[in-house]
């Protein structure tokens, strides 16, 4: 998993080496058990672990930066106070994505939205996350990828944005987080997926 | 268990420009980081069962509408109104089964240490906006009860 090189590549992971685990001894169940007796390391490693995929969920609502921050941090404090019930690590990755989307769904109500704004997007993209790794981001491709994605409809978004999340969620629970029948995933996907390589073609 | 096939490459290049692109911000990782520090191992955990916004009086004050919350476990129920204004917190709660009990509000800059009323009422204003907790005991017998976090 490429996970932790590129949480330990950003900026302000440096200072938190324990964050560098190495996958192939990072055991969840395990893990969840030493972070629910205290363990700081053990923790770290189920952030850095779960991030990306807390992340791209709570991004898939195409919330504005402040909120996909207010349901990233809320996904980790429902987790902390539940560590002492959650034993399974296998299953933490689903219930990490299925509580961030429960969480979103509470910041879109509170806020008195049915629907998720707008203000979300290539262009609003977090201008720290480009200076970097400021090589790749000018690549020519890459720019484009990121710019039609943006173009896509939402629920291509939606469904790309979380089915792509590292580590991946299988389609059942991929599903949940989606509120989508799993039959049609397969083939939303594959639509989306083709619509976005029709996009680049046009470009 | 139906795992997703071997994405193909567009996909798999796709992954790569979000993770690029839309990175989980470093200072929210050290937020993540720093939430096990809010483990509370002894206490008995009140869940969010409700939450409203009382938007009526909106017009008349300043800052956002107050927020209704309500937190339960067992017997205890713990309500409280969450105002913020201008960056800081106002907190109006109220544990039944009423009593008079040490009440604590945890935030992001310490701990808030008070006592209810005997009709379980305590209020408390002037606390940093961010994560916050109440935690009181309002039975010696079962033991202190803590809401889980919520975010002002």
């Amino acid at each position: 998993m490429v996970m932790v090189w590129q949480v330990a590549s950003q900026p302000g992971a440096a200072e938190h080496p324990d964050t560098v685990v190495t996958m192939s001894s990072f055991d969840p169940t395990i893990a969840l058990i030493a972070a629910s007796d205290g363990d700081q390391r053990a923790w770290d490693g189920i952030v850095a672990t779960y991030a990306n995929l807390v992340w791209a969920v709570a991004r898939s609502f195409r919330l504005a930066e402040a909120d996909a921050a207010d349901v990233f941090q809320s996904t980790w404090f429902r987790l902390v106070e539940r560590l002492n019930t959650i034993r399974d690590g296998d299953r933490l990755g689903a219930w990490l994505a299925t509580t961030a989307r429960r969480e979103a769904i509470n910041v879109l109500r509170r806020a008195g939205r049915e629907t998720p704004t707008d203000d979300f997007g290539p262009e609003l993209a977090d201008p720290r996350s480009e200076s970097p790794e400021d090589v790749l981001v000018r690549d020519e491709r890459d720019q484009l990828i990121w710019q039609s994605f943006g173009r896509l409809p939402e629920r291509c978004q939606r469904l790309l944005r979380v089915l792509l999340a590292d580590p991946p969620l299988s389609y059942e629970d991929a599903a949940v987080v989606l509120d989508m029948p799993i039959g049609s995933i397969g083939p939303t996907r594959a639509r989306c997926l083709k619509n976005l390589g029709n996009q680049l073609s046009l470009s | 268990m139906s795992d997703p096939p071997r994405p193909p490459p567009l996909a798999e290049e796709l992954a790569e420009v979000l993770s690029r692109h839309d990175p989980v911000p470093p200072t929210l990782l050290d937020a993540a980081s720093a939430t096990l520090r809010w483990r509370e191992a002894d206490a008995r955990l009140a869940a969010l069962i409700d939450e409203e916004n009382r938007a009526l009086a909106a017009p008349a004050v300043r800052g956002a509408p107050p927020r209704l919350l309500s937190f339960e476990v067992d017997a205890v129920t713990i309500d409280l109104e969450l105002s913020t204004d201008d960056g800081r917190a106002r907190l109006i709660g109220q544990i039944a089964p009423t009593a008079a009990m040490p009440v604590e509000v945890r935030h992001a800059n310490g701990v808030w240490a008070g006592r209810t009323d005997e009709l379980g009422r305590f209020a408390v204003a002037d606390l940093p906006c961010g994560p916050m907790r109440v935690s009181c005991t309002p039975d010696t017998a079962s033991g202190p009860v803590t809401t889980a976090v919520f975010t002002a």
